[in-house]
């Protein structure tokens, strides 16, 4: 009887947010077609998908595929760059006191500031904005890394001291397992930062990207396709997300 | 004339933090003899799990000596060899939650590289000695605060240790759970005669399970009697209800009081 009330309780989970969202959706087409609100201003929801899935070929799909390639080769890259630099960090607690300052600022600090420099030094190449992707996620991974390898209970140290781990020994088996939880966390604010920063560089650098792309139908009051191209890296964010919260319930099973 | 098994020599350990000194540990010396189950008790504070944790190398000493067969610590950082002789059996079991309880078990023996399959063979009976074979594939977050910590004790037990360190391991736990466990270890000792230190602030307990009793007082950390149990072996739970039992618990315990009025005056 436990589990079945238990499975009644995870289907309200999973249906509990769409049918939020499909009262909103509701709202936002009976706003829209009241003619209250202007189209340009608001469009309805059922003529952005139908707007959006007619240009999407022809005039979207390319923008998209290269955000796709920014984001996902930007975030790779980042968590990769995070997770070894938090792991060099964390061996010498001097240098890990040092430098985190400096990673909160980099958290801290909008790559859009840094984009038009970016872009001076290294040239006009769309594939430039990698590199912001990567100065923009890859702090909040390593600084969430950090905290998790340097955050460990006494009793797990005494326990490696009292086995005789060797500091390798302790680091692999104890240490970053222990950092788990804090890893995925950095991973998952990595993944929405990745997104901010591939689109702020397509809106100074406004040549291709899905950035571009909001700033052009905006301008030529194609609103219906601005909100759609809101959409779709909103829904890229969500799968990105979605998957890493996947693979953390594989990996992290002891927190509930 | 037998050398002891564990030996401290005026033992001191001083903690420094950034306002006070504390000394946890004051001019500790004993001797426990090979295959001895003994115990520790005293008020928290007094330092009786620093005295096993200075044994077990986790913290160094800040002066005297601790030798085990004869053969002191010395100032580096404990060999394999010397650690290998040792088990700890932490206050919470202490289980890494990514393991599973086998995993965790066979911790030890990892670290230490013992690869021979008869120490493999151990991880297998000892599960089975403590009824942990069944589970032995869940995650500790998946099994009871009892089961936890028989994994916890056999994990101290898996790489054959001729000592065994046992800081308050059951204290957490229920009476009814502490008590079988209690009995449990007793027959692990019976049948394997390793040397035991027991700490443990249940004086009752500590009666109930050890040859010697080592009391300890606070403020500073230090030792202020020693009692041996004159109880036969095997021991039984029934013999907490005897007279003898009784009289020689209170005795600890008037032992401990009266240092603790003499203190308040």
């Amino acid at each position: 009887m436990g589990t079945k009330k238990k499975k009644k309780i995870e289907w309200i989970n999973i249906l509990a947010p769409f049918v939020v969202l499909a009262i909103i959706v509701v709202i936002l087409e009976v706003l829209a077609k009241s003619g209250k609100v202007a189209e340009y201003v608001l469009p309805a929801p059922s003529k952005v998908v139908a707007g959006t899935i007619k240009s999407f070929g022809r005039a979207i799909l390319p923008d998209f595929l290269f955000s796709i390639k920014i984001i996902l080769i930007g975030f790779i890259s980042a968590t990769i760059l995070g997770l070894l630099l938090a792991a060099v960090f964390s061996q010498f607690s001097i240098v890990a006191k040092a430098t985190s300052p400096v990673i909160i600022w980099l958290v801290i600090t909008p790559m859009i500031t840094l984009v038009p420099l970016v872009l001076l030094w290294l040239g006009n190449d769309p594939n430039v904005r990698v590199i912001i992707v990567i100065l923009q996620a890859s702090p909040i991974i390593c600084l969430n890394t950090l905290t998790g390898l340097t955050t460990i209970e006494t009793e797990k140290k005494e326990l490696a001291r009292s086995v005789g781990a060797t500091r390798f020994q302790a680091f692999i088996k104890i240490n970053f397992m222990n950092a788990m939880p804090q890893v995925f966390t950095g991973i998952k604010l990595g993944c929405i930062f990745s997104i901010i920063g591939s689109i702020s560089a397509d809106f100074v650098a406004k040549t291709i990207g899905m950035g571009n792309k909001i700033i052009q139908f905006t301008k030529y009051v194609q609103t219906d396709l601005a909100y759609g191209s809101i959409l779709l890296v909103a829904l890229l964010g969500i799968g990105m997300y979605m998957l890493i919260e996947a693979i953390e319930k594989k990996v992290v099973i002891w927190r509930k | 004339m037998k050398v002891p098994k564990i030996e401290y020599d005026n033992v001191t350990k001083i903690f420094s933090t950034r306002r006070q000194k504390i000394t946890a540990v004051q001019d500790f010396s004993i001797a426990i003899e090979d295959g001895q189950f003994v115990s520790i008790v005293g008020p928290s504070g007094c330092g009786k799990s620093t005295v096993i944790r200075l044994l077990n190398g986790i913290i160094p000493p800040t002066s005297g000596e601790i030798k085990i067969d004869g053969v002191p610590h010395g100032k580096k950082k404990l060999s394999k060899e010397r650690l290998k002789k040792m088990g700890f059996v932490f206050q919470e079991p202490n289980l890494l939650p990514w393991l599973t309880i086998k995993e965790n078990v066979a911790l030890p023996l990892k670290v230490f590289h013992m690869k021979e399959s008869e120490d493999w063979e151990r991880v297998d009976e000892l599960l089975n000695m403590v009824g942990l074979y069944e589970t032995k594939d869940a995650y500790p977050t998946e099994v009871s605060g009892g089961m936890t910590q028989r994994a916890g004790v056999i994990r101290a037990m898996v790489h054959n240790p001729e000592i065994l360190l046992m800081d308050e391991p059951f204290g957490s736990l229920d009476g009814i759970t502490q008590d079988a466990l209690d009995m449990e270890i007793l027959k692990v000792w019976e049948k394997t005669k390793k040397t035991i230190i027991f700490i443990t602030h249940n004086i009752d307990e500590a009666v109930l399970l050890s040859e010697k009793i080592f009391v300890m007082a606070t403020q500073p950390g230090r030792l202020i009697s020693i009692q041996d149990v004159h109880l036969p072996y095997p021991r039984e739970l029934e013999m907490k209800e005897t007279h003898e039992f009784i009289d020689f618990s209170n005795m600890i315990t008037n032992l401990l009081g009266e240092l603790e009025l003499s203190i308040i005056k």
